[in-house]
Order: C-alpha cells, then structure tokens, then sequence
C-alpha cells in the first residue's frame, strides 16, 4: 500500500471512453485498475464511460475530461465521423482511438484526422495504454505551445510590417521631396510584396486559430445563392483583367446549416484559383445530394494532375503555376484553410480533374434542417 | 479654418511618427499618446476631432481607453478609429462593443484610412449643423 503523502501527489486524470462493447469497456477498466496498482506508476486514472458518441460529447461539454479513449466503430456515427467531431469540438482534448485489428490500415488515417494516438484492440495490455495516455496528453501540450508561438510570432511580424509600409506610403506620398517613375516602380513593388507577406501572415494565423478552434463560428440558416452572388461581384475586375468569364448556374437549393463570413472566405480562395488557372470560363453550381448541397467551381484551365491533387489540400503546396507575373500569388494555404472550414461544418472537400480539361472543386454542405421538419 | 486635431495612439512609437507626418503633410495638426492613460489625459484635455486607437498598450488598452471615451459626455462624439494586428472575430466585437467607430487592420493601407478619416470628419462636421 502507499503511504498517504505518496498517495495524494499522484496526479488524477480522467479519462473518457466511448464504446459500446461492455467487454472492451471492462478490459480497458482492468487495464486502468492494473496500472494504478503497479509501484512508481504516477496517475490515479477515474474512468467513465458513454456507449455513444453523442453522450460521449455531452459529457466532455460538462468538463473536466483529460483525455478521451474512443472506439470507431459506433452505433450513432459512420466510419471516422467520431474523430472529426471529437477534434472540432474539443480541440484542445487528447484522444486516443482504439480500432480493430481489421482496420489497421485506419489507424495513420485517424491521426491524420487529429488524434494523438491509435492502439489495436488485439494489441492492448496495461503498459500499452499506460504509455500512449502519456504520449498523448504530451503531445497535445506541445501542439498548444506551437500554436500559440504561431499566434505570437505572427502578432509581432504584423507590427514592423506596419511601420515599413506606412513609411514608404509617406516617401511614395511624397513625405521626402517629389518621387520620380522609376522610383514609383521599385516602391510599388515593394508594396506589393508588403501586402503579399501581410496575406500569408494572415492565412497562418486563420488556420492555426481554425485547427484550435479559436475561430468564432457562428452557423445559422443561409441561402446559398446570393452568397455566391455576392462573392462573384468581388470578381468583376478580375474578369476583366483574365479576361474570362465567371457564370453561375444555380438551381433552387434549400438552406444550409453554416457560417457566412466562412463560406465567403472559401468560395473567395476557390474563386481566386480558378481565375488564375482558367482559360476562358469559370462555372459555379450546385445541388443536392442527400442532406447535404454540393458546390462545385468548375474552370476551363490546365487542370492538376491525378498524384498532385491528394497533396492539393495540405499546407504550403503549390503546384505548377503558370507565369503569374506581378499578379497576385496565393500563400499556399488556401485550400488548407477552405479544407478546415469545410471540415468544421461537417463537409468534405475534394477535386475532381483528368490532369488535362480543367479542375472542378467540390465541396458539400449541411442541409439546415431547423425549419421544415 | 482651423486646422483639425488628430490623436493618434500606439505604444510603437514609430508607426505614430510616421502617422503624425502623413496626418500633417494632409494638413490636420497630429497630437500623440504612447499608452492608455496619455491617450485619455490628452483626449480629455486636447478634445480631438478623431482618434487612431491601437489596442493592445501598457497602462490601459485601447478598449479600455475606448469605453472611458465613449462613457463622457464631453468626448463621446469624437470617432474612434481602432488600429490593430489582431484580427480575431473576437476583438472586432470587442471593438464594436466597446463603442469603436471603425476598427481597421494592420497593416493598413495609408491612403484609404486617409479617406475614412476624411468622411468621419466630414460627418462629425455636418452632425453638428
């Protein structure tokens, strides 16, 4: 037995875990009890239990959850469903997925999705899960620190970057004695590439606030439509410019259950792709299918070829540009950030391209479904 | 015509040097605030027609500064325009909540926030007829 004094620096941690086999239920308990019984070991584990997905996320809303051990296969969602939703919910939890030895192929993808780790149920013993409850409570710390180093640094580019822009706006303005057209030209150009880094500053603060779920998100029911309109009407210029055409071709679609301002900044970064890859024509559409709208941006460019188009979505990636010139050139986080939009409201986000006759990018939202029922 | 008074308020002392001279070159006298607590002992005393608010300052935050503004009879017509690096849904609220008449991101482009001190004025001017 442990001394008292030994007894109460133990760290209490609690842990969640959603299954609704009772068998497994009772053999992760055993293991928990096990551990706690072994000398040295550090934690006093307090084990509850949901059979459901949704119990599962009204208990961890009431607080107090450290990590969350779930199954995948649950009887209220399909296929990796639970860990999308255990990630946009609680993006600071830990959780750690338990799959069957006949989905290992699953298990990098569940990391991929945002758990911290994945244990086969076959493979499970007392130390094993011991060891990955660690790994994962420390990996989520790290992934907090990282993110707010993001957020920090990024605040503190954006103040020099306001000095130096406002400085050469004055010497541009005339602030230092007459500027002559050559000079007009270097300083535009520096303006440009100010404005440039002020984007991608930006876009790696939307995404790392999106991914931690610091991002307001605010969802009513919204007409499709005139959003799409009204985003086209940024476009005029560019138009113009490209000379091409953007058309929409939109049937009567019920309301979607999202958040403007969101869909907005994703329609505008699918929009402001097309129009640097289409050749003549950009199509918007969309329809229904199931209980969800599917949008597509469909344009009329090179297209992207099948083994790039998986690499599309993650951060960074650019992929063969055409000669931009001085034109605007995207951060390389665009589609990351419309991935983890779509993401959010429970949507998917794909492209659809042979590599040769034009990109169509697709992605779906949730039918709002608070009124008519 | 006397010539319009401009606060501006920022703990970088750079961006308000740089403010200050394209606020004179467009002919409105500039006055200046390092913290929170400068920026309302110079509002009270000065009354500005408008003020260039950052927000996150030793002493007092913008915010802070904001509601003292908005709370005073004798200073709460004047138009606050908030300067900021954040850009968070959350603090463009907190700006409007706290009664910020524009809130602006940094870095800003210097000829528009020159346009929209010129129809902020320019409403506080016919306001008063």
């Amino acid at each position: 037995m442990f001394p008292l004094e030994q007894h109460l620096v133990k760290k209490i941690v609690c842990v969640l875990y959603i299954e609704d086999n009772p068998n497994d239920y009772f053999l992760v308990k055993r293991h928990l009890t096990q551990l706690m019984r072994e000398e040295g070991e550090i934690e006093y584990f307090n084990l509850e239990h949901s059979d459901r997905v949704s119990n599962g996320l009204d208990r961890i809303a009431k607080g107090g959850i450290d990590i969350v051990l779930t199954d995948i296969s649950l009887p209220d969602t399909s296929g990796l469903e639970v860990i999308t939703r255990l990630r946009n919910h609680f993006p600071m939890l830990p959780f750690i997925a338990l799959t069957n030895a006949y989905d290992k192929s699953l298990g990098i993808e569940v990391i991929r999705q945002g758990a911290q780790d994945y244990i086969l149920k076959e493979e499970l013993t007392a130390p094993v899960l011991g060891h990955s409850i660690r790994c994962a409570i420390e990996r989520k710390k790290l992934e907090k620190m990282k993110n707010e180093f993001v957020s920090t640094v990024s605040h503190e580019l954006l103040t020099p970057l306001t000095i130096m822009k406002v400085g050469l706006e004055n010497l541009s303005m005339g602030a230092a004695g007459p500027i002559m057209p050559k000079q007009k030209e270097i300083l535009s150009s520096v303006f440009r590439n100010i404005d440039r880094l002020a984007r991608i500053i930006r876009d790696i603060l939307d995404l790392s606030r999106l991914e931690f779920g610091q991002t307001m998100i605010n969802r009513v029911g919204m007409q499709l439509t005139p959003l799409i309109q009204q985003v086209m009407t940024g476009f005029h210029k560019k138009e113009e410019e490209k000379n091409i055409i953007i058309e929409e071709n939109m049937s009567n679609l019920p309301d979607v259950f999202a958040d403007q301002n969101l869909i907005i900044q994703v329609l505008n970064n699918l929009l402001s792709n097309a129009c640097h890859f289409a050749r003549t024509k950009i199509t918007i559409s969309a329809q229904t299918v199931g209980h969800m709208v599917c949008v597509y941006v469909i344009d009329d460019g090179p297209g992207i070829a099948p083994e790039d188009q998986k690499k599309l979505f993650n951060k960074f990636v650019q992929i063969d540009r055409p000669e931009g010139g001085q034109g605007y050139k995207g951060t390389g986080l665009g589609l990351a950030i419309c991935r983890e939009i779509i993401s959010q409201h429970e949507g998917k986000i794909w492209i659809e391209s042979d590599g040769c006759n034009g990109s169509q990018f697709c992605f779906t939202l949730p039918i709002d479904l608070s009124k008519g029922i | 015509m006397t010539k319009k008074k401009i606060l501006v308020v920022d703990d970088e002392r750079e961006i308000v040097t740089n403010l200050c001279m394209a606020l004179e070159m467009k002919g409105y006298e500039a006055l200046t605030a390092f913290d929170g607590q400068e920026a309302l002992d110079v509002a009270r005393k000065e009354m500005p027609d408008l003020v260039l608010l950052d927000i996150v300052m030793p002493k007092l935050n913008g915010y802070q500064v904001c509601r003292e503004l908005k709370k005073s009879e004798t200073t709460k017509s004047i138009p606050i325009l908030m300067l900021t690096a954040k850009t968070q849904e959350s603090d463009v609220f907190w700006g409007k909540e706290t009664g910020a008449d524009e809130y602006i991101k940094k870095p800003f482009d210097l000829a528009d926030l020159l346009e929209r001190i010129g129809v902020f004025l320019e409403k506080k001017e016919q306001n008063k007829k």
